[in-house]
């Protein structure tokens, strides 16, 4: 029932209402009126009293109220959609994976899946039931598989599965070297050791033999297995300017937010250092869109000249990591000489000797003799 | 028949309610509003007529069943008829 808020202009209305027989839900008394609360059907029995309608009241009222603030309300429900489909649709999907295989192999399967871009995300239950369905699709390839629900996109951390194969032996080979070099030791647990720590060996000598002889006659043939260190020798030639330039931090940072959409990189603040070094972190994407946190420090540029015994340390330093580098980082650096040092133009040239003990030795498959 | 009794009242009040409250007196199912100024307010009950007496009185609600009245109340008088 539609309740209608009236104002009379008689001071005390009662009479009247009760002789009317008017039901009244409310009555304020004013000086020099009075408002009263009534059901909207009696509004014809006071047709007589002089009235003015102030409001309505119940379902009526309601949908006034409705109809007034049909914008606000529209904006927002629209408000409450667009929250609600930001927080349930998944708009990437991120497979972290070295292997571009694995990850199209994984992107395949989660496609197939339903787990999508711009798609509805899944429950925690289907999302444990699809990453069972895909492990066991795919059991030689597939180790571990996570599917990460984070916020916007799914990150899917997977783990190969690496099956070792199990070695293919071969009947007959031998160990050789792949250097010259002096032998330092020899580990052999099959075949004949040829050579004694000490001998000397040129690139591509047979250091273990897999055919087993006795007093100069072939008793036995097998595939030789050994590990063999030798003494090898390196020249290593650097050159380093004695001029150079070094970063100075200035300890004055600052943090923008930067924004890709294709291949532009665009930055929403401007950045007023003169040099600086940027780290950014990205916090949100779709599609070709991305954003990023940049977290920015400025630096000086300030230039410095080595000494000459500063810039041979630093061509040692160098000359090492590039050896190292070259030969891994099994070896070890046994002695190292300056051989040269040229100083020319402000560069400064460096020929070094090493001495490295490594392994030299490499199993190849050897073929069996011809008969005659 | 004490069911059924007890059904129609239920249903169909006939039992008149008089409450108190602190500046207000709420009076349910009464039959006819017989006399009204800022004093004195007489309403009939179905075999009775009550007359409220204080200052400021002012009926703030009236309905065919209900009546509520606001003001001091210093006095009820019960007349049987």
């Amino acid at each position: 029932m539609n309740r209608v808020k009236i104002k009379l202009s008689i001071i005390n209305p009662i009479k009247e209402l009760y002789k009317l027989q008017v039901n009244v839900y409310n009555i304020e008394y004013h000086k020099d009126f009075t408002v009263i609360t009534i059901d909207e059907d009696d509004l014809e029995k006071i047709e007589k009293l002089n009235f003015e309608i102030l409001s309505f009241r119940g379902l009526k009222f309601i949908l006034k109220k409705l109809k007034n603030n049909i914008h606000f309300l529209i904006s927002i429900a629209l408000s409450i959609l667009i929250m609600y489909l930001l927080s349930n649709v998944c708009f990437s999907v991120n497979v972290i994976h070295s292997k571009k295989e694995i990850r199209t192999l994984i992107e395949d399967e989660l496609y197939d899946h339903g787990i999508k871009p711009f798609s509805f995300k899944k429950r925690f239950k289907e999302i444990g039931i699809i990453k069972e369905t895909i492990k066991n699709e795919y059991p030689n390839d597939i180790e571990w598989l996570e599917i990460i629900d984070d916020g916007m996109k799914y990150t899917v951390r997977v783990e190969e599965r690496i099956i070792t194969k199990e070695k293919k032996s071969s009947d007959f080979c031998n160990v050789i070297s792949t250097k010259d070099a002096t032998i330092l030791g020899i580990t052999s647990s099959h075949g004949q050791t040829l050579l004694t720590p000490g001998s000397i060996v040129k690139k591509g000598d047979t250091l273990i033999s897999g055919e087993i002889k006795f007093n100069e006659e072939a008793k036995a043939r097998t595939c030789a297995e050994g590990v063999v260190y030798g003494n090898t020798w390196y020249k290593i030639s650097v050159s380093i300017p004695l001029n150079y330039t070094k970063k100075e931090y200035t300890n004055k940072k600052k943090n923008n937010l930067a924004f890709e959409l294709g291949t532009k990189y665009n930055r929403i603040f401007k950045v007023h250092f003169d040099e600086y070094d940027v780290d950014k972190v990205k916090i949100f994407g779709i599609g070709n869109f991305a954003l990023y946190k940049e977290s920015i420090k400025e630096y000086k540029s300030i230039k410095s000249k080595y000494s000459k015994e500063e810039a041979l340390e630093e061509a040692k330093k160098r000359a090492r990591e590039n050896l190292l580098t070259n030969i891994g980082d099994k070896a070890t650096i046994l002695d190292e000489k300056v051989l040269q040092t040229d100083d020319y133009n402000s560069i400064i040239s460096v020929e070094i000797f090493y001495s490295v003990k490594e392994i030299i030795s490499k199993v190849v498959e050897a073929e069996l003799p011809t008969l005659e | 028949m004490n069911i059924r009794n007890n059904i129609i009242n239920y249903l169909y009040d006939k039992d008149y309610i008089i409450t108190m409250y602190e500046n207000s007196l709420y009076i349910f199912n009464y039959k006819r509003l017989f006399d009204f100024n800022d004093t004195k307010i007489t309403v009939t009950l179905n075999d009775r007529g009550i007359s409220i007496h204080g200052k400021n009185l002012s009926i703030v609600k009236m309905t065919k069943d209900e009546l509520l009245i606001n003001g001091t109340i210093s006095k009820i008088e019960v007349n049987d008829e």
